[in-house]
């Protein structure tokens, strides 16, 4: 728990302020050193094949990669929380509808549907964060429906309606400071899986497009000159999983502490 | 059981068609057409290909048709792939990509299921700890940095497998492991949860308490009511085996489906995109199915 809270801080900040500490900017070409190895004078972890910083490059991929995980996860936020809330608050008919959609899109296959919407309207990271928001808010819709119904006809909520307080007045009010909790820590959980499909769309070239790039990028271009090169696939790669695995357990170990 | 299929394929059936209408939808609402070229058609050529194709009719009349091709199994000619239609494209990759998947599949339930009763045979141990943690990380462990790693690893500096096409059997021995690990994680984390849980019931303790050895209470009395959740992730994991498929036969070079989706992605060549993406649709919602049905085969109390 402490270690991971520590890496995930220490990758965010490195990747967030180290940046303009460098001799060398992400897209700036190197003429005399390409494939540098590592500890060479200017860089520290050597340069791919066309003489670009390594150590510069990953810490800009991290920053993409974070930033659209996070923004995905926002956007799956709210509308996972408005879905959810809504079917839990008005139950019945409504509740069982919107429920039946959520089920229905659950066994779609999201990566491909997200991959045809890129080949369609062409590759932009704006499409890529709105894709995989859009069908990662699932499983928050499932979990604030489940916390709407426990809390639904609970003493205070009832006096409240009882009270004569507008339906809106409870939902803000009572319902969405109450489930709060649980929706962050989920919140959480949705980061790690949005860096995983940002990286697998960019991996394939369907992502993130040049001259941005992201860990997903960078892994591909490490594994295709990694005979000669192998840090270029071994450093992103490592960023990347590292992430994933802090990301997961910090969100796991939040929501068992929510739950309680 | 009936009632479970049924509700299930109420489901089911309406995505399956959601699916195959949004597919068509985008086909033609995505910008050029599939006569434009570097040289442009004169009008009436262009009106006769349209007629020659059915681009004349109305949305709904071509969407009819476009519904009962599909349910033929056409999908019409690949625009890419000249003189190959989507379909025969379709069943030269499809054996390829379902042995990856099958073999990952068998490779993660195998190990997984052996990891989880392992860690349970001494629970907070410290066989079980490690257990803990390789799975965890093997859950975080995407195919497309684990299938260049090995290929670098066991190809390039070892050299004791093979990393690229499919000359013989050991050729599937790196792509299963970088398509199974994710999966292989995830089932040792549900089978070690199910345990813990099935540990602690009745039926269980009864089977201790008649002297039973504890391999055989774990193996007779506590895995069956585990493996339910392990069952029910049949359907994700079979979602993500097809995806990881993907980026899998890219990598080690495969002739399977998942790489003509990516190809076709990147050429734009629609039909070829859209037939994939409903196949995959059509395989995940029948494995959803199979799960469900599975499900309710082990736990008499869903039947009820």
């Amino acid at each position: 728990m402490k270690i991971a809270g520590a890496l995930l801080a220490a990758i965010v900040v490195a990747a967030l302020l180290l940046p303009p500490l460098l001799p060398w900017s992400y897209a700036a070409i190197d003429w005399d050193a390409v494939r540098a190895p590592a500890f060479s004078p200017g860089h520290l972890l050597g340069t791919d094949s066309v003489g670009r910083d390594l150590l510069a490059r990953t810490l800009a991929g991290t920053r993409v990669t974070l930033a659209v995980a996070t923004a995905a996860a926002l956007v799956a936020l709210v509308i996972g929380t408005a879905w959810g809330a809504t079917a839990g608050w008005f139950g019945g008919r409504v509740d069982e509808a919107m429920m039946r959609v959520v089920d229905a899109l659950y066994a779609l296959p999201f990566m491909f549907v997200v991959i045809v919407l890129m080949v369609v309207f062409g590759r932009s990271v704006l499409l890529v964060f709105l894709g995989i928001g859009a069908v990662e808010w699932l499983t928050m819709a499932r979990v604030v429906r489940g916390q709407v119904l426990a809390l639904r006809n609970r003493p205070f909520i009832l006096a409240s309606e009882a009270a004569g307080a507008p339906g809106r007045a409870i939902l803000t009010g009572h319902i969405l400071p109450n489930i709060a909790s649980v929706a962050i820590a989920y919140l959480m959980l949705t980061v790690p899986q949005v860096v995983m499909v940002e990286s697998f769309l960019s991996f394939l070239g369907l992502g993130v497009q040049e001259p941005l790039t992201s860990l997903g990028i960078l892994v591909h271009d490490g594994a295709d000159d990694m005979d000669i090169a192998p840090l270029t696939l071994i450093v992103p790669g490592f960023v990347l999983v590292a992430t994933v695995i802090c990301l997961n357990r910090l969100g796991e170990d939040l929501r068992a502490r929510m739950a309680r | 059981m009936i009632a479970i299929l049924f509700r299930r394929l109420t489901t089911a059936l309406p995505t399956l068609f959601a699916v195959i209408l949004l597919s068509f939808l985008l086909m033609r609402a995505a910008p050029g057409s599939p006569f434009d070229s570097e040289r442009p058609l004169d009008a009436a050529t262009r009106a006769a290909m349209d007629k020659a194709y059915g681009l004349d009719q109305p949305m709904i009349v071509q969407l009819g048709r476009y519904l009962g091709h599909v349910l033929q199994g056409d999908f019409g000619p690949s625009l890419v792939y000249k003189d190959f239609t989507v379909s025969g494209l379709i069943a030269q990759g499809l054996p390829v990509s379902l042995t990856l998947g099958g073999l990952a599949l068998i490779f993660a339930a195998v190990l997984g299921i052996a990891g989880g009763v392992i860690g349970a045979l001494r629970p907070g141990g410290w066989l079980d700890r490690w257990i803990g943690v390789k799975s965890a990380v093997a859950v975080a462990l995407p195919s497309f940095v684990t299938g260049p790693l090995l290929v670098l690893v066991f190809g390039l500096w070892l050299s004791w497998l093979p990393v690229s096409g499919l000359d013989s059997a050991a050729s599937w021995i790196l792509p299963v492991i970088a398509l199974g690990t994710p999966a292989a994680g995830a089932v040792a984390k549900l089978t070690r949860a199910g345990l813990a849980e099935a540990m602690a019931q009745d039926h269980v303790r009864t089977a201790r308490a008649r002297g039973l050895s504890p391999l055989t209470v774990l193996l007779r009395h506590a895995l069956p009511p585990a493996l339910i959740p392990v069952v029910s992730y049949l359907g994700p994991a079979a979602a993500g085996l097809l995806t990881g498929a993907v980026v899998i036969e890219t990598v080690f070079g495969l002739p399977g489906l998942g790489r003509y989706f990516v190809q076709g992605a990147l050429n734009r060549d629609y039909p070829l995109v859209l037939g994939v993406v409903i196949l995959y649709a059509a395989l995940i919602l029948f494995f959803n199915l199979i799960a469900d049905l599975l499900y309710g085969w082990l736990d008499p109390r869903v039947r009820g």
